[in-house]
């Protein structure tokens, strides 16, 4: 074997992250997690060419956006994604193997993030667009797709944490997406402002002139805290990484 | 019973110590799984011993930096692992459980770990480690598919691609057939000879002699001895050292040998004797004269527990 | 007494043997128990406990009402019939908590394959798990309805009469028994499949809510046939509480105008459709451990 050669103190982020993101994202591609986001997707679209049938289409097709792209196809698919990103490599002691690499803990955490992100952004951005698109009303695409890039941004970031801090990371997730959201988020403003869905629909409803229930944030809240959510969240999961130990 | 030496660590760690262990705790909630333990481990193979349950892989997962210590301090090269990444780069872990990436080849696996460890050329070194440890590189098949004995050597791969100079192997040779086990144990000792700490966590003790003689035993989370296991053992002296003995008169020679002051048992099988005695040295200057008084011809003088099984026997049940 | 040496070492065992339907008791006992998180750490009684609470808790928060303000109409309080309602995300909780716990684990721990080395073979295999989540959902299906009926009952809001209120207990019971069926099924079914439970417990939530909101968009939104609902099991298992119960209403919804007699089929239909499928993928599923 050959004589030790000298490396530098860490691996820099630009080596790290894409190996990492390399190995991370290709555990995210599944057949059965593809089938099932595909199922969702396929759903949106499908809503969404039975919205544009209809007399009133702009507004059915808004509702599909706001009740079933946002309500459940963003939340539920990155559920299935970003909580089981760290949380199966917990699970399955794995975490072992790329955590014990000459490499400060926020590359992980951004790593997994990105590999979340990138796996999400093409199988709900791109239907909800195409939702959108397929009612014939060009203003709704801009809209849509923000309000699904920050959905996307804000669901990745709490869920990735909740399944690397927690052994029911996903449940959790559940709890929140099903209680809080669909539940409780309607009893009252103080209780919709930590709902991440009221911030996505304000979005939506402000490029339309139509009313969309729990749309009552500021617009510049809509667009900073899902941003300001993702970005707390990653730095509790390195954090996490940092401090927890690992099996 | 010599008096336990009061540790100082400054006093007794090897200048050549790559680990320091300094009196360190772990405990989860009320279990106390690790109590105070303290050694160091110097280039070479050193074999990390005990029960099920004493605390060895928890002792394994601090000095990787895994887990924290909740008291004491643990060095690598100097550094603590937990709280300074970049020691990670000198140290690697084949750890204990079987679970592999479902996703992965070898090839991409132990790569990937390369890259991961800012390894330069990390396909070829993933190469070469893999036919090191007998493995096909281009074996296109997905880790899960593979065998025990498979996932260990994979396993050991990934641990030592980037040339580190701390090794440590968590039942290293579980599920290996005899020659894999053979081809291994040659491996650790070439990395022992490369001035590597390779630390070997095994229950497999018959293997484990062959890595050499240096132990650490852990029971029931406290340090029970550490260094030579020949050593240790002449540091029992509550223990009768027990000898097989072969002779043509072995009732007349036991005869004799119960009269001996340093003789505390004596027992006899067909054509040998079971001899426990207090002092060794005594006894092998007194056996041949004792022989020839009795007119009996020794065939044999054989140690019974002088092996690494029967100090780790009595290390453990204490 | 005599003098006996009782440590003769390993023997086969020569007593009676109960055989299969004693094996499917023991596997349903241990889905229960396992359900309820009873002999493990109270983490994992958290949320049995939680979902079951919720079950209950509207029917408490109605009985202290009805105690404590004797002047309150029968009108103002939560029918028995629109219970469901009231608890269906509980129920959906509970399912996707209890089903994915008692056949996703068996599968990565390879308890299946010494299951199917006992007497026990695939198919009473699932027969045994439905029996214990069947068993153990009428708590948060039978077990709320039974207890607000008779504390209605007991403070004179209930029905009169010892037949209508035996009637009315044994609607409860067939109600609860037939939703409690469907989502058994439905969660069995599903679970089948990943070998994570908590990937199958997000897709028994998604079976949940995407049909019933799908179903209500198009339904309600984009004017489509009422026979869409068919599609949402939760709104089959809805819509048939009441029938079953007696006490439909009509909300202005298209799935109420579909007939009693149909939604009531559909509803079993679940049941026996997802038990069905639960025992075909059984069938086909390779034990590897």
């Amino acid at each position: 074997m050959t004589t030790t050669q000298p490396r530098a103190a860490t691996v820099s982020a630009r080596e790290s992250i894409p190996a990492y993101f390399r190995v991370l994202l290709r555990g995210q591609l599944s057949r059965g997690r593809l089938f099932g986001l595909g199922v969702l997707a396929g759903i949106s679209v499908l809503l969404a060419v039975v919205a544009s049938r209809l007399d009133d289409a702009q507004e059915a097709t808004v509702f599909v956006l706001a009740d079933y792209s946002i309500a459940l196809l963003i939340p539920l698919a990155t559920l299935m994604v970003a909580a089981p990103m760290l949380g199966n490599l917990v699970e399955d002691r794995l975490l072992v193997y790329l955590w014990l690499k000459p490499v400060p803990r926020w590359h992980l955490a951004a790593a997994a993030y990105a590999a979340v992100v990138c796996a999400l952004l093409p199988v709900v951005v791109l239907p909800i667009m195409l939702s959108a698109a397929l009612t014939g009303f060009g203003s709704l695409i801009g809209p849509a797709a923000l309000a699904a890039v920050l959905g996307v941004v804000a669901y990745s970031g709490v869920y990735l944490l909740l399944g690397a801090r927690f052994t029911w990371g996903l449940w959790l997730g559940l709890l929140y997406l099903v209680l809080w959201e669909n539940v409780l988020s309607r009893f009252s403003n103080g209780m919709a402002r930590l709902s991440i869905r009221s911030y996505l629909v304000t979005v939506l409803e402000r490029g339309t002139d139509i009313s969309i229930d729990l749309a009552e944030r500021a617009t510049w809240a809509s667009f900073l805290i899902p941003v300001a959510i993702a970005v707390v969240a990653v730095g509790l999961t390195a954090h996490t990484l940092r401090t927890t130990d690992i099996e | 019973m010599q008096p336990a030496p009061t540790y100082e660590p400054a006093q007794l760690v090897p200048a050549d110590a790559l680990v320091v262990v300094d009196r360190v705790s772990k405990w989860f909630g009320d279990l106390v799984a690790v109590s105070d333990v303290s050694f160091s481990v110097s280039p070479g193979v050193t074999a990390l011993l005990g029960p099920n349950g004493a605390g060895k892989s928890t002792m394994l997962r601090m000095l990787c930096g895994l887990a924290l210590p909740s008291s004491g301090t643990v060095s690598v090269l100097g550094k603590r692992p937990r709280t300074n990444p970049e020691v990670a780069a000198e140290i690697g872990l084949a750890p204990q459980q079987e679970s592999v990436f479902g996703y992965l080849t070898a090839l991409q696996f132990v790569r990937a770990s390369a890259e991961l460890q800012g390894v330069a050329n990390a396909d070829a070194e993933a190469r070469r480690v893999l036919g090191l440890v007998e493995l096909d590189p281009d074996d296109t098949r997905r880790l899960p598919t593979y065998s025990k004995g498979m996932r260990q050597r994979v396993k050991l791969a990934q641990a030592i691609v980037h040339q580190p100079r701390v090794i440590l192997l968590d039942e290293p040779l579980s599920g290996l057939d005899p020659r894999q086990r053979l081809h291994m144990v040659a491996l650790f000792h070439e990395l022992g000879d490369q001035g590597r700490a390779v630390i070997v966590s095994s229950h497999v003790l018959e293997e484990v002699e062959r890595f050499g003689s240096n132990v650490v035993v852990i029971s029931q989370g406290r340090l029970a001895a550490q260094g030579d296991f020949r050593e240790i053992r002449a540091l029992m002296d509550n223990r009768p050292r027990r000898l097989r003995i072969m002779s043509d008169q072995p009732r007349r020679l036991a005869a004799a040998l119960v009269g001996q002051p340093n003789v505390s048992g004596v027992r006899i099988q067909g054509d040998t004797i079971e001899v426990d005695t207090s002092d060794i040295a005594i006894f092998a200057r007194a056996i041949a004269p004792l022989s020839k008084q009795a007119e009996a011809r020794l065939f044999e003088v054989h140690p019974l527990d002088d092996d690494l099984e029967s100090v780790f026997k009595y290390l453990v049940a204490r | 007494m005599s003098t006996q040496i009782h440590d003769l070492g390993y023997r086969a065992y020569q007593g009676e043997r109960a055989g299969v339907p004693w094996a499917v008791r023991s596997l349903a006992v241990h889905s229960m128990r396992r359900a309820l998180g009873l002999k493990r750490a109270g983490k994992h009684k958290i949320v049995p406990v939680l979902t079951i609470g919720f079950a209950f808790l509207p029917a408490i928060v109605m009985v202290g009402i009805a105690a404590f303000i004797p002047t309150i109409g029968a009108l103002d309080l939560i029918a028995v019939g629109d219970y469901f309602g009231y608890i269906a995300f509980a129920l959906f909780l509970f399912t996707a908590a209890a089903a994915p716990g008692v056949l996703t684990t068996d599968r990565t721990t390879g308890m299946l394959a010494l299951y199917l080395a006992s007497p026990l073979n695939r198919t009473t295999y699932v027969v045994a798990k439905f029996i214990g989540i069947f068993t153990v959902m009428l708590l948060v299906t039978v077990a709320p309805m039974v207890f607000l009926q008779i504390a209605y009952t007991l403070v004179g809001a209930g029905p009169g009469g010892v037949i209508d209120f035996v009637t009315s207990i044994a609607r409860a019971v067939l109600a609860g028994s037939v939703v409690a069926a469907a989502l058994t099924g439905l969660g069995l079914f599903i679970s089948s499949f990943p070998k994570r439970w908590g990937v199958a417990s997000v897709s028994i939530v998604a079976a949940m809510l995407v049909p019933v909101i799908v179903a209500g968009l198009l339904t309600e939104e984009a004017d489509a046939p009422a026979w869409v609902s068919y599609f949402s099991p939760p709104d089959m298992l809805g819509k048939a509480w009441e029938h079953l119960i007696g006490e439909s209403v009509d909300r202005g919804l298209a799935i109420d105008d579909l007939g009693s007699t149909s939604v009531i089929v559909v509803a079993v239909g679940y049941a026996v459709v997802f038990l069905g499928l639960t025992w075909w993928r059984y069938q086909h599923i390779e034990v590897d451990r």
